[in-house]
């Protein structure tokens, strides 16, 4: 049994967030509500998706796996208008229909029995900020133009995000009580990620979202956000680039 | 005269405006060819096929073929058996082959229809029957794995034709003539998983290549098959040229490989092999994941193309998009040999290849090179280190380039890393 009514905003949401880690996911679908988590193929990045069975209008699930096309399915819903709610159901084929207004699609699903859970990490990190994701996103655009690395230095009163190849750098200073707000602050903490991985993980945080970022030293960053009014929580990780000697 | 622009050109752009490239055609100087006579070649083929880069969408194609009885002629085109000899000796072996050569449209070879359908001068009245005939036999030779008796009849004498090619990505070959004709004296020998790949129509090129590869077909076979249009889906087969094959080939297998290694257990060590062959110097490094890669080359002074800076072309974890457009085939060939490796060894890591080629090289032999010679550097004995610090150093002392530290992507103190580290 599968049967769900659900904003076609929402699953556009839900999908975005999963489409700068991996092409193809395993979508736990519980009594609660669902779960996704996975891995990049190289194991640089990572999600752990869930949304709760109150974003639904409608939700009758028997706990099951799906497996989906990420990418299919954000060209899938660019058929419907914002507003639109989303119809979907699994048929006797084991397709997936998935209905909109006037439109109907059928989808066959992948295959996910070969997919494994990843292991996550458990991370105890020192800082932890609230921010709005322009202001990172600032940082993160305007370094693209001189480095393929950004740096994170959290110290007590700012966060100071800087990067730099041979004679060009930037700087951008976050203070506290200002652009950002502490949630926890242990120690100072600094740590450098791939801009590559970074941006894209930015794309699917949106633009204009609230934020909570957690910094270690020389330790993953982790990334948490509400989205579909506050009925949908994400989080991503991100492996740093450590300096050795 | 040795232009700052050689190496970007390696005699196929023309940047210099002589029409010919006067480096390759002092190389040309120095060989000492097989002198092919009269206007006919009757001998054996190794088989050897060749698509021509020049005129797309119309294509030459044809057969290489020796008009000099040679013991095992499948030799002539076999790396392996290339390796061992020297340059003068690879270019006069290789001379001994007479390319013929036809022009098609790309397209002809994806009207081949299901076996028993009618044939292609039916449904097309206006094609030219000498075209399908020759593209016909260049197809069967394509197919084979052991020579082929093969007759080409040709428009001119031998003797008034420039007795060798030389080319930087592809294999030195011997002069080459318009046909008139193509006759094959033998049928192919066709491998079961070359049969069982070329006839079927509905798997991709790539897929049909990476089956063939792991049921055991060469990488020249596959080459040749790719070039004549003899894999990919049926009314997608084109003719594509030798240079862009070899390349494609390359790539599509790496990149086979590539999915392969990101799923084996992380590298824990840092790796360096060495290796040299005709003046092409090899380091190749290996760290821990995340996956990436990264190749850096120089061609010193008295080098085929003089004396160059360092570049380099690289990739992330998440790989690339666009051609490695500085380094060439010679990326992908080194990329397809590194990983392998990693593959073999069961490890899945970073990779930095470096190469610095120096006076010895004095005559493009095409990128086998690379890819044969970093197979057997890595085949070698591995020096070990504990932490990127000592493996930076030892690369520094052993390479023969200056400037490598300021380029590399990977070589340095600053480490990508995948979470696995962090669990």
């Amino acid at each position: 049994m599968f049967e769900v009514d659900v904003k076609v905003e929402t699953l556009k949401s839900v999908f975005s967030i999963l489409t700068p880690i991996v092409g193809e996911i395993k979508l736990s679908a519980g009594e609660e509500g669902w779960n996704v988590k996975a891995v990049d193929p190289a194991h640089v990045a990572m999600v752990d998706l869930s949304l709760s069975k109150d974003a639904f209008e409608k939700y009758e699930i028997e706990p099951m796996e799906l497996g989906l096309n990420v990418e299919r399915m954000l060209e899938h819903l660019k058929g419907a208008k914002s507003d639109d709610m989303v119809h979907m159901k699994l048929d006797s084929d084991n397709r997936l229909v998935v209905s909109m207004s006037n439109l109907t699609l059928k989808i066959p699903l992948v295959d996910a029995s070969g997919f494994s859970d990843p292991k996550v990490p458990n991370l105890a990190l020192p800082v932890g900020l609230k921010l709005n994701s322009g202001e990172l996103q600032k940082g993160l655009k305007v370094s693209a133009s001189i480095s393929d690395h950004i740096t994170f230095d959290c110290t007590e009163e700012k966060l100071v995000m800087t990067s730099s190849e041979d004679l060009s750098s930037m700087t951008l200073d976050l203070h506290k009580g200002q652009e950002y707000e502490e949630i926890h602050f242990e120690k100072a903490a600094k740590s450098s990620f791939s801009l590559d991985y970074f941006t894209q993980l930015m794309k699917g945080v949106g633009p204009n979202r609230d934020i909570v970022i957690n910094i270690g030293n020389s330790y993953p960053l982790k990334m948490e956000f509400d989205f579909a009014e506050e009925t949908g929580h994400a989080r991503y990780l991100l492996a740093p680039r450590i300096e050795s000697n | 005269m040795v232009f700052p622009y050689c190496h970007k050109c390696k005699g196929t752009k023309d940047l210099c405006g002589s029409g010919r490239c006067p480096l390759l055609e002092e190389v040309r100087g120095k060989i000492q060819p097989m002198a092919g006579t009269g206007r006919s070649v009757d001998g054996a083929s190794p088989p050897s096929v060749f698509v021509g880069s020049f005129g797309y969408p119309k294509l030459t194609i044809g057969p290489l073929t020796s008009p000099t009885p040679v013991p095992i002629p499948e030799r002539l085109e076999r790396s392996d058996f290339l390796y061992e000899r020297s340059i003068g000796d690879i270019y006069s072996i290789r001379s001994s082959l007479v390319r013929g050569k036809y022009k098609v449209d790309v397209g002809t070879a994806g009207n081949t229809g299901p076996k028993g359908s009618a044939p292609l001068y039916d449904i097309e009245p206006k094609m030219q029957i000498r075209g399908r005939k020759i593209l016909d036999s260049v197809q069967e030779l394509s197919l084979s794995s052991r020579h082929i008796e093969t007759e080409m009849k040709l428009t001119r004498d031998l003797r008034k034709i420039e007795p060798v090619s030389v080319d930087a990505i592809t294999m030195p070959m011997g002069p080459s003539v318009d046909l008139r004709s193509v006759s094959l004296h033998e049928n192919a020998k066709v491998p079961a998983a070359v049969e069982r790949s070329s006839s079927d129509d509905d798997v991709t090129a790539s897929v049909a290549t990476v089956e063939m590869y792991d049921s055991g077909i060469p990488t020249d076979h596959l080459v040749r098959l790719l070039s004549v249009g003899m894999m990919g889906e049926g009314r997608r087969r084109r003719l594509v040229p030798t240079r862009w094959s070899i390349t494609a080939v390359d790539d599509t297998l790496s990149l086979d490989k590539k999915e392969k290694v990101l799923e084996l257990p992380p590298l824990d060590r840092y790796l360096l092999y060495e290796g040299e062959r005709f003046g092409n110097h090899f380091l190749i490094a290996f760290f821990p994941p995340p996956f990436r890669f990264e190749m850096m080359e120089q061609w010193q002074q008295g080098s085929l193309w003089g004396e160059g800076d360092v570049i380099i072309d690289h990739e992330g974890p998440r790989g690339r998009k666009n051609y490695a457009s500085k380094i060439t085939g010679a990326y992908y060939a080194a990329r397809l040999s590194a990983l392998e490796h990693l593959e073999m060894i069961r490890r899945c890591g970073g990779i930095s290849v470096i190469r610095w080629i120096t006076e010895e090289y004095w005559a493009p032999l095409g990128v086998w090179v690379i890819r044969e010679t970093v197979r057997r550097a890595l085949k070698g004995e591995a020096l070990e280190f504990e932490d990127m610090g000592s493996l930076v150093r030892t690369v520094d002392r052993k390479c023969g380039m200056k400037g490598w530290k300021k380029k590399t992507k990977y070589l340095n103190n600053r480490e990508d890393t995948s979470l696995d580290r962090f669990l």
